[in-house]
């Protein structure tokens, strides 16, 4: 009897704790993540919202759920006849119906410029994230991401943004949840008040400094920033990199362009290796006509680096990729993304 | 409110978003184009930057220009503008109150269509943020019932233009160009006609119709990067229309575009498909797509092969137009070509004289609202016209071909010789300079001063900088014999005036202390001619910019003073001027050749370093300078030349370097001196100059009145401290900046002088 009663306990706690613990992910803050953000997603970052049948294959064979599309960016007026300080750009045309089952994540990026005016923008892109949304068939909005590459000097107008956004949205939509990327430096300062961040594991370097081994995704870049993790009073998710591009370099080791991946490196004729294992000479009638960094983050560093964020938080974290490409998502087997995912 | 007001006149102006380029760059020379492309097109339209631009003014003016007389000029066209330029509507403003006391309902209609008609084209949908909400928008049958129930067949023509418009930015391309088709075809040409013709080809071109885009664009003026930089398009716009007048336009367009934005396979890609034009026979302007091709082939720095395609250009039969530019590139490519000597002259000679001529001819002609071209471009952005196209050719000619040409080959008299001819071609300001040179204004300073354009041109900015055997040897040019025809049309069309050279000759000796020297070539300078220069003023002061005062003595009975058998400062008061400065130095200077006594020898070399400082870095600056500033108007950017010939203030940085020549002179006077109060003065006046690798002189305005009552005592006391002082400041500088900036030095020196005054 007691050994049963032992038993019924042990199974008891068991119970408990995988009721108390339904969702797979531990998060640091009170605040629990918004519906849906725990499903797999990926981000749609191109300019056309247009789907290949791998792209769709890629969606449902890994039951991605949520898509966070880049509508467009906001940058200061270069246009010196109009009197707008800030405009859109870059804004993505949809040639593809949005696929069954999967939510859309609007997003907008904003430039560093561009968010100090952002008084006089918050109800034309608020009007016009509605309207998109509408026009195109994105469904019901239920969170709206924003991306800026903010630091101390553009905290506070970030941050007031935020606020004031969410206002504004929530007269197009009730309930609307407000969620901003964080980038590994903006770890060291206050999070900003939105319902989760994303944390960024790209971009970690410069890629106009010939010297940078992977501007992609650097391990040793990414280390410093760990000791943040911990004790970061904001719900966070992780977005991890699986995206390829090539830095063209002058002979002088001057950045001249960043493009995505293009080059057939495996062409001896053209491309001759250096000591560096990712830089090429790109040749013409013998002579090296420029460098070319080629940057793709192989799946074991992104694993890594995942291992390592979520050691360092303590807790697991719902995974985006960046972002939806078939070319690019191709260099990575099933098996791997499904572990990114995990 | 700003915003709102913007918005709407954008509204008005029928904005089209980012179809248009911009363009800048009217000045430099090496931005000018090598084909002039705006015949028929521009000519009288506005000082702008842009196409777009201009267009929209046009557009805007023309509008208010209608409904001026639309209301019978009974409203003024400052009210009709602000009616309908500035949303005044509700405002009942005379514009709208009078077409509602005549009750012109028609116009009333439409104006409330276009201001309040609808509340879907409010300030939201000009904006730039706009996105269209519903999946079905477009224009409301309604919308075209207005506009096909209009009776006023020009307030149609307007609802056209808003129809197209407001189709355009709901980006229904099909309704647009079909509204066009429809109802825009027989809209006579007018800015009206140009608006929506570019609605027009911007649908064209979101439809993915290129070619017909560029055709339509084309038509209207207007390059667009994407269509018409592309011979593939070109290509069918020949096949399609051989013969047009707006495939000539890209062509044309095409060639400049390669000067600003080269893409590589563009002028080999553009050569194949002129050949075949050309073998074709289908134009009637071959030698136009020659040139272009040979103008590709000279900015592709391939003289040789330019050279032959534009002798082959100017072999075909071509337009009026085209003839004249075959005759301006194969100018401009003889100019950057290789051949020398007379040979170069000759070449050059046929098409230079040409363009000479006419431009002197459009300089005559009462279309040209500036008698000289130089102010022109330095001041009126103007829109091209074909009289202007002919200036920049010219001045790319000389200043980016003839002139580094002539340099390259050391020939600088010949540089000067074609500089002559420019600048009496395109700065022959008539009004004035012609009554400068003939001596009928001159320079009564202070009353009047004129300004005489002959000493801040580029012709004079070079001959200042040029060497004197330059100067010398153009003097001779001008009296050459045997001359060339090319020699002939030269001088023919220079500025001969020995005065001119003879004088300039003379200041270039003095900066080199060759006083003898100067006076020879002064002495064939007229007064009439010395009281035309703009330094007259100032050599003509006897007093003020006496060269031999000592302005930093403040004790009368000490300044100018130098006990010697003769006074400078009353020698120079008899006959101010450059002819007796150099007279008074020349004296001074045999006379310390020629003395025994050393003290008397070290009062005479004061006396001429008093000269020499004060004339070159001094007060009587006028001398030896032209100009005491270092305002540059010409950037070095806009030419080739060697910068050393490019520099207004080199003249003037030469005679600081006279500096030196002074310190070691007032070392010898010091040496020599034996009366204390001289050896004073050579100490104040070393206080004002520092000995540095390079000249450093001190303005009055730092300079430090001397207690001349107890000066003995007062430089007793303070001459080694100072000559420690001076050393350890000079020692810290170069310590600090080995290439110390001359005016940092300056100012460093001047703190610690304070620093020193006040200690002290």
């Amino acid at each position: 009897m007691k050994r049963r009663t032992l038993l019924s306990a042990v199974f008891a706690a068991f119970v408990v704790l995988l009721l108390g613990g339904c969702s797979q992910f531990g998060n640091m803050n009170d605040n629990p993540l918004p519906e849906g953000v725990e499903e797999r997603s990926i981000y749609y970052w191109r300019t056309t919202f247009e789907l290949n049948d791998n792209e769709l294959d890629f969606l449902k064979d890994h039951q991605v759920k949520r898509m966070y599309v880049r509508l467009f960016d906001v940058d200061v007026n270069k246009d010196t006849l109009s009197s707008e300080s800030c405009v859109p750009i870059g804004t993505i045309v949809f040639k593809s119906p949005i696929p069954e089952g999967i939510e859309i994540v609007p997003v907008v990026f904003i430039t560093p410029e561009a968010i100090l005016h952002y008084e006089e923008f918050i109800p034309f892109l608020c009007k016009r994230i509605h309207a998109m949304c509408k026009y195109n068939g994105l469904g019901d909005v239920r969170e709206v991401q924003f991306d800026c590459d903010w630091t101390s000097s553009t905290r506070e107008d970030y941050f007031q943004f935020l606020r004031e956004v969410k206002e504004e949205l929530s007269s197009y939509y009730s309930n609307v949840s407000i969620s901003s990327t964080i980038r590994l430096h903006q770890l060291t300062q206050d999070p900003p008040d939105v319902a989760y961040g994303t944390l960024m594991c790209y971009n970690t370097g410069d890629f106009r400094d010939f010297n940078t081994k992977n501007a992609i995704l650097d391990v040793e870049d990414v280390k410093p920033y760990l000791g943040y993790l911990k004790d970061y009073p904001l719900s966070l998710t992780l977005a991890l990199p699986v995206f390829e591009w090539d830095v063209e370099f002058s002979v002088d080791e001057d950045f001249i362009a960043l493009n995505e991946h293009q080059f057939n490196f495996s062409d001896t004729k053209k491309f001759q290796k250096t000591d560096r294992e990712n830089l090429y000479k790109l040749m013409e009638n013998g002579e090296v006509q420029k460098y070319v960094r080629n940057e793709v983050v192989s799946a074991k560093t992104i694993l890594k680096t995942k291992k390592m964020v979520e050691k360092a938080r303590k807790a697991k974290m719902p995974v985006t990729l960046y972002h939806l490409d078939s070319v690019q998502l191709s260099k990575y087997s099933d098996n791997e993304i499904e572990k990114m995912y995990r | 409110m700003k915003l709102k007001k913007c918005i709407v006149s954008l509204f008005l102006l029928a904005f089209t978003g980012s179809v248009f380029a911009c363009s800048f760059g009217y000045i430099n020379p090496k931005y000018h184009y090598l084909f002039f492309t705006g015949y028929d097109r521009y000519e009288g339209t506005y000082s702008t930057c842009s196409w777009k631009t201009a267009q929209d003014k046009l557009f805007k003016d023309e509008n208010i220009e209608f409904w001026y007389n639309y209301v019978d000029k009974k409203v003024s066209k400052n009210a009709v503008e602000k009616a309908i330029y500035e949303q005044q509507f509700y405002a009942k403003t005379s514009f709208f109150q009078y077409l509602s006391e005549k009750k012109d309902s028609v116009a009333l209609k439409y104006w409330g269509w276009v201001l309040t008609g609808d509340p879907k084209y409010t300030n939201w949908m000009m904006s730039s943020w706009y996105y269209p909400e519903e999946v079905n928008a477009h224009l409301d049958k309604a919308d075209l019932k207005l506009l096909e129930q209009c009776s006023n067949r020009e307030i149609q023509n307007r609802y056209v233009l808003q129809c197209m418009r407001r189709s355009f930015y709901l980006e229904d391309y099909k309704q647009c160009a079909d509204i066009w088709k429809k109802y825009g075809k027989n809209i006579p040409e007018s800015a009206l006609r140009t608006q929506c013709l570019n609605y027009y080809g911007g649908a064209l071109k979101r439809m993915n119709r290129d070619v017909d885009a560029a055709i339509v664009y084309a038509g209207i003026g207007y390059f667009d990067m994407y269509l018409h930089y592309n011979v593939d398009v070109l290509r069918e716009m020949y096949r399609q229309t051989p013969n047009s007048k707006d495939l000539e336009f890209v062509v044309q367009q095409f060639v400049n575009q390669y000067q600003d934005n080269r893409k590589s396979g563009q002028s080999q890609a553009f050569s194949a498909l002129a050949e075949e034009v050309v073998r074709d026979g289908k134009s009637s302007n071959p030698a136009l797509w020659k040139s272009a091709e040979a103008a590709l082939a000279y900015l592709d720095n391939d003289v040789a092969r330019a050279t032959q395609l534009i002798h082959q250009g100017d072999s075909l039969d071509g337009s009026h137009a085209a003839k004249e530019n075959v005759k301006m590139l194969r100018l401009i490519i003889h100019a950057a070509g290789n051949l020398t000597g007379d040979a170069y002259d000759e070449a050059l000679h046929p098409d230079l004289q040409w363009l000479t001529e006419s431009i002197n001819r459009d300089l005559r002609s009462k279309h040209t609202s500036y008698d000289d071209y130089e102010s022109d471009e330095m001041y009126i952005y103007n829109w091209p016209t074909p009289s202007l196209h002919r200036a920049k050719v010219f001045r790319r000619a000389i200043l980016l071909g003839v002139v580094p040409h002539f340099q390259k080959s050391g020939e600088i008299y010949k540089a000067i010789a074609y500089l002559n001819l420019y600048n009496e071609t395109l700065c022959d300001s008539k009004s004035l300079r012609t009554k400068v040179r003939k001596g009928k204004i001159t320079t009564p300073y202070p009353n009047h001063w004129t300004y005489n354009e002959d000493y801040w041109t580029r012709l004079f900015i070079f001959m200042d900088n040029a060497e004197i055997k330059d100067i010398q040897q153009y003097l001779n040019f001008l009296k050459k014999q045997n001359q060339t025809e090319s020699d002939k049309f030269l001088l023919a069309h220079s500025y001969r005036d020995p005065n001119y050279f003879n004088e300039l000759i003379a200041t270039k000796f003095m900066r080199n202390e060759q006083y003898d020297s100067a006076i020879v070539y002064l002495s064939k300078v007229s007064d009439k001619f010395l009281k035309t220069q703009n330094i007259y003023p100032y050599l003509s002061n006897e007093d003020y910019y006496n060269p031999f005062r000592e302005e930093w003595i403040t004790k009368k009975e000490l300044n100018g003073k130098f006990g010697l058998s003769f006074d400078p400062v009353q020698e120079y008061r008899q006959n101010p001027g450059k002819l007796n400065f150099c007279k008074i130095m020349s004296r001074l200077k045999r006379e310390i050749a020629a003395e025994k006594d050393p003290n008397t020898r070290a009062q005479l070399r004061y006396a001429y370093i008093i000269g020499l400082y004060n004339s070159s870095v001094g007060r009587s600056w006028a001398l030896t300078s032209y100009h005491n500033g270092q305002e540059n108007i010409y950037g070095d950017e806009e030419t080739d030349f060697n910068s050393k010939y490019y520099d207004p203030a080199h003249s003037r940085k030469l005679t600081e370097s006279i500096s030196k020549q002074l310190l070691r002179n007032l070392s010898v006077a010091e040496k020599e001196a034996q009366d204390k109060m001289l050896l004073n003065k050579c100490y104040c006046l070393r206080y004002r100059l520092v000995e540095d690798g390079e000249a450093l002189y001190w303005d009055s305005a730092s300079c430090e009145e001397i207690d001349w009552d107890h000066y003995e005592q007062w430089f007793d006391k303070k001459k080694q401290y100072f000559k420690d002082e001076l050393q350890r400041v000079t020692n810290d500088i170069r310590k600090q900046n080995p290439k110390h900036n001359r005016e940092e030095l300056r100012k460093t020196f001047c703190d610690k002088q304070q620093n020193w005054k006040r200690d002290s």
